[in-house]
C-alpha cells in the first residue's frame, strides 16, 4: 500500500477543489493512502518571492517541517506553483546549512531533518504509481477524445528544480492519457506560460498569452484541454469568455484537471467530477467519448512525385 | 676525477635583477670538484657558447652546470656546444634558475639567491654522476599508412606518393571522397567540389607509389615509429573487383531500396551500389545485410549475379585480412555532423522540414536526390521562405559542446547563395550570434552574400519552432533592433556542429594516441606541433584532429606528408638515449610494469630461470624504439629493475642528498 | 549617452552575482532568452540587455525598468538559455536589491503588480492561507478599480469557485513569529 503526505495549497478548497476531490478518489483506486498534514500555511506561491528572501523560504520550510511530521512518505503537492515553491527550497534548505540553520529560527514547530521527498502530483502518478497501475484501473476508456497536455512552467521547470520529463516537450501526462484510452494531440504550446500569477494584476498579459495557447489548442484540434495545475486551469477557464471577446473567435474548450480524466475512466460516477464547477462547460466532452476505439487513421504516403514534378516544371 | 664547469647566466635582467649572480657564482666556486665558474649575460649566445666550449678544452672539464632558463628552452644548444667542444653531451645538466627562482621569488632576493645556490649544487653533484650516452639507432620501414579517404588522406598520400614513397590508402566507406564529395560548390570560391576533387580521386587510383583500399578497415596497429605493423581488414564487397568494369547493370536491376546515406537518407539506393556517379573506385559493393542473397540465402534473387555479363559478382567471398609493414602513420579519419536532436525546441525530428545543412547540401548538388533544385522533405514543393540557424550545437554548454565548429559561417553563407541561384523569388533568414569570416577570401564572399542575395542577417537566437498548418513558424530575436522576430518559414535548415566520429575514441585506442573530451585527436602541442602527436611516427590531418576547412585541411595533410618525408630521409632514426632498460637479474615477472606504460613498450621475454639452466622464466623487455623515458616502469617497480638513463636512483639521490 | 570607466570595479555585478548566484559573465548577449521570454515585448530593457547593463554596473536603468516586475519567473529562459544562466535568478537578484535600495520604475502597471504582492503576502499574515475573495476585493478598493473581474463574481461565487468566508492555519502564532523574524532578516517591511 503506498502512501504519500498531501499538501493541499489554499486553492485546493476554493478555486480548485474539483482537483483535490478527483485527486482523493483516483488516488485511493490506485491504492494510495492520502495522508493529510495536522496543519500547514500559504507556500507564498509568485508574492513572496517577488517581494521578500527570507520569508519566502520561511513559509514554505515550515510546511515541509510539519510534513517530516506526518511520516517520511514523500509530500505530494497538487498545485504545480507550489510545488515548485516547496521543491525550490528543499533543495536550497539541503545544500546550505547556514541559510537552512537561519531561516528554520522562524519556525517553532521542529527542525527540518531532510528526510521527505518532494513531488508534484503528475511527477507521482508517472513515477511511484506507474502508466502500468493507471492502465490496469481503466474500466470505461476515454475512446475518441482528444486531449492537448498542458503543462504549464512549473511542472517541469526550472531543469534543476523539477528534475522531472523534459522542459521541452514533455510526454508524461500525454501518456497517462493514452493509457486512459484518449488520444494526446501533438501540442506544441505545452509549456509556455499562461501568464500565471499576473491574473490580476496584468489581466490584459494573461489574455495574450493564455489565448495563444487556446489558439493552438484549437488548431492541433484538441476537444479539452487537461492542466494539472490550478493557476494554469484557473487563467484558461475563467479567463476563456474574456479571451475569446477580446479576439473575437469562439474556443468552447473545456479545461479539466488531469485527475477528473483519471477519475473518469476509472468508472467514477460523473458526479464525482465535479464538473459544474467549470466556467467553459465541461459536461460537453462526455458526448465526445466512443464506445469502442477510434479507426486507425490512414497515414499519407510522403510525396515523392511531387518532386520529381518540380523538377520537370524548372527543367 | 671529477671536474665541473659551472656557468651561470644573467639572462639579461630575467635572472639578473631577482638573483645575486655574482654570488652565486662565488660561493659555487668553493663546491668540491667545481674547477670553473664563468657568469655572463647571455650564455645562450654565440659568445657565451664560446665561454664554455673554450672552458671544456682549456680546463679539460668531463661535466658541465649551465645555470639558466628552463632545460626546454635550450638544452639541446648546449648539449651541441659539449659535442663541439668534444665531450659527450649528455654529460650536460641544466640548473634552472630563471622559471624555478628569479621569475616566482621576485619579492625576496636573498631566497632566490640561496635557492639559486642549492639548485646549482644539486645539478653539480648530479651531473658528476651523469654516464656518457648515446644516440640510438632505429631502422625506419619506409612506407606511410594513411587512414581515411577523404581530401585530407587524398593529398597526404599523394603528396608521399610524389616523394616516391610508398603509401597505403586505407578508406572505410565504397569510395574515396569523404565530406568533400557530397558538396555542392565550395566557398569563397564557389568551385564545384566534385570538380577540384575527382582529378585528385583518380590521380590516387592511378598513382604508381599509391595502394588504394576501399571499402577496410585498420584493425590493428602494432609497433613504434619506423616499425609498425598494420593489421587491415578488407571487407567482402561481393564484388571481384578485377573483373567488373563498373558498367552499372547490377544497381539498375537490383530490386532492393535502401535509404541513401550519400544523400542524407533523402532518396533510397539499391543493395548493391556505388555511392555516386564519380565514385572511386568505381566498382559496387553490396550491402550485406540489406541483400536478399546474403540474408536468405543461395537462390534468392541474385539478380545482379545474372545480369552481370563478366561474373564478376561473387556471393561466397569473404572478408580478408592483410597485413603492412609501416613506418609512419597519417590519421584522417574526419568527422560527422552532431545529431541535434536535443533541441527539442526546434521541434527536430518531429517536423519534417526541420533539416541539417548536409541535407540541404545534397538537395542543392546537381547530383542530389532532386537535381540541385531544395524541396520541402513533407511535401516535395519547393521553399520560398528559407530560414537558416547556425550555432545549432556549436558554443552551446547546455548542449555539452563549448567550442566553435568554424565552418558553418562559411558555409549558410554559401548556402544563401546556392538559394537564391536555385530559386530566385526565394529569400534566407540568417540568425547569427557572429559571422568568423577571417579565412582569405572570406569577408568578400560575405560581403558578396548580403548584396546579392539580400539575406536578412538577424543577430540572435532562435528560441521555438512550431508547426502551423504547411509552414514552420520560427521565433528569434533580432537584437540590433532590440525586438522579438516572428517568420512564417518553408523550411528550417540547422548548422549543426561539426562533431568526432562515433568511432573516434576506438580508433584513438587502437593506434595509442589520446583524444580530448569530444573526441578530437590530440596533438602534440596546440600552437608548434599541430600535425604530430604524442605518439611518435604518427601524424594528423584534417577534422580528426579539430573543424576546419578544406585550405587548412589540404595544408594540414601535405605538411603531415613533410614530416613523414622527413621521418624517412634517412635510413635510420635517431632516439634520445634517455630511456629505461630493465636489469633481468631484478625482474621478478610480476609484469606490473607493462600495465604502467603509457606507450605500450614493454614486452616480455624469455630467459633462462638461473646461468645455463635449461628452464625459462618471463621477465619485461622494454623496446627501445618506443620507449619515452617517463619512467612509469621505474615507479612501479617494487624489485627496481627498471633503469632510467640520466635519471637514475644514484643519480637523483645523490641530488636530494645535496641539496 | 552612458559614460564608462573603471569598470574593473563592478559593484553591481558582485551584488547581483552574489544574490543570484549566476555569473552574469557568462552571458554572449546571443539574445535566446529574449526570443523565449514571452513578456520580452512588453519589457522596458530585455532579458539580454538587463545582462549587458549588469556588465556595465548601470544598476540604474536597470531599477528603473519594469522588467524585473514583469518577470513571470517562468524559467523559459534558463531552460534554453546556452550557458545555462539562471536568468530568473538574476531578474530577482535585482529586483530585490532595488526593494532594498527603495527604488521603484515609475510605470502605474508596475504599481499595480507590486500593490498586488503586497496584499497577497499581507493575507497570508493575516490568516495562513490565502483568504481569495479579500484580497480580490482589497486589491479592487486599492487599485481604484471597483468593478474589476466583477462579471466573474457571480459564476465564481455560486460554483463555489470563490469562498465567502476565510480558512486560517491551525498555529497562527507560529504564523505570526514567522513573520516577524522573517522581517527581521529582510530589509523589507511587509
Amino acid at each position: 500500500m503506498k502512501k504519500l503526505t498531501y499538501y493541499p495549497g489554499c486553492s485546493s478548497h476554493g478555486t480548485s477543489l474539483e482537483y483535490d476531490h478527483t485527486m482523493r478518489i483516483t488516488l485511493k483506486s490506485l491504492d494510495v493512502a492520502v495522508q493529510d498534514m495536522t496543519d500547514w500555511n500559504c507556500c507564498g506561491a509568485t508574492s513572496a518571492h517577488v517581494m521578500t528572501e527570507n520569508l519566502a523560504l520561511a513559509l514554505p520550510l515550515r510546511n515541509l517541517i510539519m510534513a517530516e511530521k506526518v511520516s517520511n512518505d514523500p509530500m505530494v503537492i497538487s498545485c504545480a506553483a507550489c510545488y515548485s515553491r516547496m521543491k525550490a527550497t528543499k533543495i536550497e534548505m539541503d545544500s546550505k546549512p547556514d541559510l537552512r540553520k537561519k531561516i528554520n529560527t522562524t519556525v517553532e514547530e521542529g527542525t527540518y531533518m531532510g528526510t521527505v521527498d518532494v513531488k508534484s502530483l503528475l511527477q507521482y502518478c508517472y513515477e511511484d504509481v506507474g502508466i502500468d497501475e493507471i492502465k490496469l484501473r481503466v474500466k470505461k476508456p476515454l475512446w475518441g477524445l482528444k486531449v492537448a497536455c498542458y503543462y504549464g512552467c512549473l511542472l517541469t521547470r526550472p531543469k534543476h528544480i523539477a528534475n522531472f520529463d523534459s522542459a521541452e516537450y514533455p510526454m508524461s501526462m500525454d501518456h497517462i492519457v493514452e493509457a486512459l484510452g484518449a488520444k494526446a494531440v501533438d501540442f506544441d504550446y505545452k509549456t509556455e506560460c499562461c501568464g500565471a500569477s499576473f491574473s490580476i494584476s496584468n489581466t490584459e498579459l494573461v489574455v495574450e498569452l493564455t489565448g495563444k495557447i487556446l489558439e493552438v489548442a484549437k488548431e492541433a484540434g484538441a476537444d479539452i484541454i487537461a492542466v494539472a495545475c490550478p493557476m494554469c486551469q484557473s487563467n484558461l477557464d475563467m479567463r476563456q469568455f474574456q479571451i475569446e471577446k477580446s479576439r473575437g473567435e469562439k474556443f468552447d474548450i473545456p479545461v479539466v484537471y488531469i485527475t477528473q480524466l483519471m477519475a473518469l475512466a476509472f468508472g467514477h460516477p460523473v458526479s464525482e467530477l465535479k464538473l459544474s464547477r467549470h466556467i467553459v462547460p465541461a459536461e460537453p466532452m462526455l458526448g465526445k467519448i466512443l464506445n469502442e476505439p477510434p479507426q486507425e487513421e490512414k497515414k499519407v504516403k510522403p510525396v515523392k512525385k511531387a518532386v520529381a514534378k518540380t523538377v520537370e516544371e524548372t527543367e | 676525477m671529477a671536474r665541473v664547469g659551472v656557468f651561470v647566466c644573467y639572462c639579461g635582467s630575467n635572472i639578473g635583477d631577482y638573483v645575486d649572480v655574482k654570488k652565486v657564482a662565488e660561493t659555487v666556486s668553493q663546491f668540491k670538484d667545481v674547477k670553473v665558474v664563468v657568469d655572463y649575460k647571455y650564455m645562450c649566445s654565440d659568445p657565451g657558447q664560446g665561454h664554455i666550449k673554450e672552458a671544456i678544452v682549456k680546463d679539460k672539464l668531463t661535466s658541465i652546470v649551465v645555470a639558466a632558463c628552463s632545460p626546454r628552452m635550450h638544452e639541446k644548444t648546449f648539449r651541441r656546444a659539449l659535442t663541439d667542444a668534444g665531450l659527450n653531451p649528455y654529460m650536460l645538466e641544466c640548473a634552472n634558475i630563471r622559471e624555478h627562482s628569479s621569475w616566482v621569488h621576485q619579492k625576496d632576493k636573498d631566497a632566490a639567491t640561496n635557492k639559486a645556490i642549492d639548485l646549482v649544487r644539486m645539478a653539480v653533484v648530479k651531473s658528476i654522476a651523469n654516464e656518457q650516452l648515446h644516440e640510438i639507432s632505429v631502422p625506419v620501414t619506409k612506407r606511410a599508412l594513411v587512414i581515411g579517404g577523404g581530401i585530407a588522406g587524398i593529398q597526404a598520400a599523394l603528396d608521399i606518393a610524389d616523394a616516391k614513397i610508398p603509401v597505403v590508402l586505407v578508406e572505410k566507406s565504397p569510395s574515396i571522397g569523404g565530406k568533400m564529395a557530397q558538396l555542392d560548390e565550395t566557398f569563397p570560391t564557389l568551385d564545384c567540389a566534385q570538380c577540384i576533387l575527382t582529378p585528385k580521386m583518380v590521380d590516387v587510383l592511378n598513382h604508381p607509389f599509391i595502394e588504394l583500399m576501399t571499402y577496410s578497415e585498420v584493425t590493428e596497429l602494432q609497433g613504434y615509429v619506423g616499425n609498425y605493423k598494420a593489421v587491415i581488414k578488407k571487407k567482402a564487397s561481393y564484388v571481384n573487383f578485377k573483373t567488373c568494369t563498373g558498367c552499372g547493370a547490377c544497381w539498375q536491376k537490383c530490386p532492393v531500396k535502401v535509404p541513401n546515406e550519400y544523400n542524407m537518407l533523402l532518396d533510397k539506393r539499391k543493395a548493391i551500389y556505388s555511392p555516386f556517379p564519380q565514385a572511386v573506385p568505381n566498382k559496387p559493393v553490396i550491402d550485406a545485410p540489406h541483400c536478399t542473397r546474403m540474408l536468405k540465402g543461395p537462390g534468392k534473387c541474385e539478380i545482379c549475379a545474372k545480369v552481370c555479363e563478366k561474373g564478376a559478382v561473387d556471393f561466397d567471398m569473404k572478408d580478408e585480412y592483410v597485413e603492412r609493414e609501416i613506418g609512419a602513420v597519417v590519421v584522417a579519419t574526419g568527422y560527422q555532423l552532431w545529431d541535434p536532436k536535443p533541441y527539442e525546441e526546434y521541434g527536430v525530428g518531429r517536423y519534417k522540414d526541420v533539416i541539417t545543412s548536409l541535407e540541404f547540401e545534397r538537395m542543392v548538388s546537381s547530383n542530389g536526390p532532386s537535381n540541385g533544385v531544395p524541396f520541402r522533405p513533407s511535401d516535395g514543393e519547393v521553399p520560398k521562405e528559407v530560414v537558416f540557424i547556425k550555432c545549432v550545437g556549436s558554443r552551446d554548454e547546455s548542449k555539452g559542446i563549448s567550442y566553435c565548429s568554424k565552418i558553418c559561417c562559411m558555409y549558410s553563407a554559401k548556402h544563401a547563395i546556392l538559394l537564391h541561384h536555385k530559386v530566385p523569388d526565394s529569400h534566407a533568414y540568417i540568425f547569427f550570434m557572429d559571422v568568423r569570416a577571417s579565412g582569405k577570401g572570406y569577408e568578400e564572399f560575405w560581403k558578396r552574400t548580403m548584396t546579392e542575395t539580400g539575406a536578412s542577417y538577424l543577430r540572435g537566437r532562435v528560441s521555438k519552432i512550431y508547426q502551423k498548418g504547411k509552414k514552420l513558424i520560427v521565433r528569434g530575436e533580432d537584437g540590433q533592433i532590440g525586438q522579438t522576430v516572428e517568420i512564417e518559414a518553408d523550411m528550417v535548415v540547422l548548422a549543426n556542429a561539426v562533431y568526432p566520429q562515433k568511432d573516434a575514441p576506438d580508433i584513438a585506442r587502437m593506434l595509442g594516441i589520446s583524444y580530448d573530451k569530444y573526441g578530437f585527436f590530440s596533438e602534440a602541442h596546440p600552437k608548434l606541433r599541430p600535425v604530430e602527436t604524442a605518439k611518435a611516427g604518427i601524424y594528423l590531418a584534417g577534422c580528426a584532429q579539430a573543424p576546419k576547412d578544406i585550405p587548412e585541411t589540404v595544408s594540414q595533410a601535405s605538411a603531415c606528408a613533410a614530416k613523414v618525408c622527413g621521418l624517412f630521409s634517412g635510413d635510420t632514426l635517431k632516439k634520445d638515449p634517455m630511456i629505461t632498460k630493465i636489469q633481468k637479474e631484478y625482474c621478478s615477472g610480476c609484469l606490473n610494469c607493462i600495465n604502467a606504460c603509457p606507450y605500450g613498450a614493454i614486452v616480455t621475454e624469455e630467459i633462462p630461470l638461473g646461468h645455463g639452466s635449461k628452464e625459462m622464466r618471463t621477465v619485461a623487455y622494454i623496446n627501445e624504439g618506443v620507449c619515452q623515458g617517463c619512467g612509469s616502469c621505474v615507479a612501479v617497480c617494487r624489485s627496481a629493475a627498471p633503469v632510467l638513463s640520466g635519471f637514475t636512483d644514484p643519480q637523483l639521490i645523490g641530488e636530494v642528498i645535496s641539496a | 549617452m552612458i559614460k564608462l570607466n573603471n569598470l574593473h570595479h563592478n559593484p553591481f555585478l558582485e551584488a547581483v552575482n552574489k544574490k543570484s548566484g549566476a555569473d552574469v559573465l557568462d552571458c554572449y548577449q546571443c539574445g535566446k532568452c529574449v526570443a523565449t521570454c514571452p513578456v520580452s515585448s512588453h519589457m522596458d530593457i530585455t532579458p539580454r540587455q538587463i545582462m549587458q547593463y549588469i556588465k556595465l554596473n548601470q544598476k540604474t536603468q536597470v531599477y528603473m525598468a519594469n522588467s524585473t516586475w514583469f518577470c513571470l519567473t517562468c524559467s523559459s529562459c534558463s531552460a534554453r538559455c546556452p550557458r545555462e544562466i539562471e536568468i530568473p535568478s538574476v531578474m530577482e537578484a535585482c529586483r530585490h536589491l532595488a526593494i532594498e535600495e527603495n527604488v521603484y520604475p515609475n510605470s502605474p502597471k508596475v504599481k499595480e503588480i507590486k500593490r498586488f504582492h503586497e496584499i497577497f503576502i499581507d493575507m497570508v499574515k493575516k490568516y495562513g492561507k490565502l483568504y481569495e475573495l479579500r484580497m480580490m476585493a482589497e486589491y479592487n478598493i486599492r487599485s481604484g478599480n471597483f468593478f474589476k473581474d466583477i462579471a466573474l463574481a457571480p459564476a465564481a461565487l455560486f460554483k463555489g469557485k470563490l469562498k465567502l468566508f476565510p480558512e486560517k492555519s491551525k498555529n497562527m502564532k507560529a504564523i505570526d513569529k514567522m513573520f516577524k523574524m522573517a522581517e527581521e532578516l529582510d530589509k523589507v517591511k511587509v
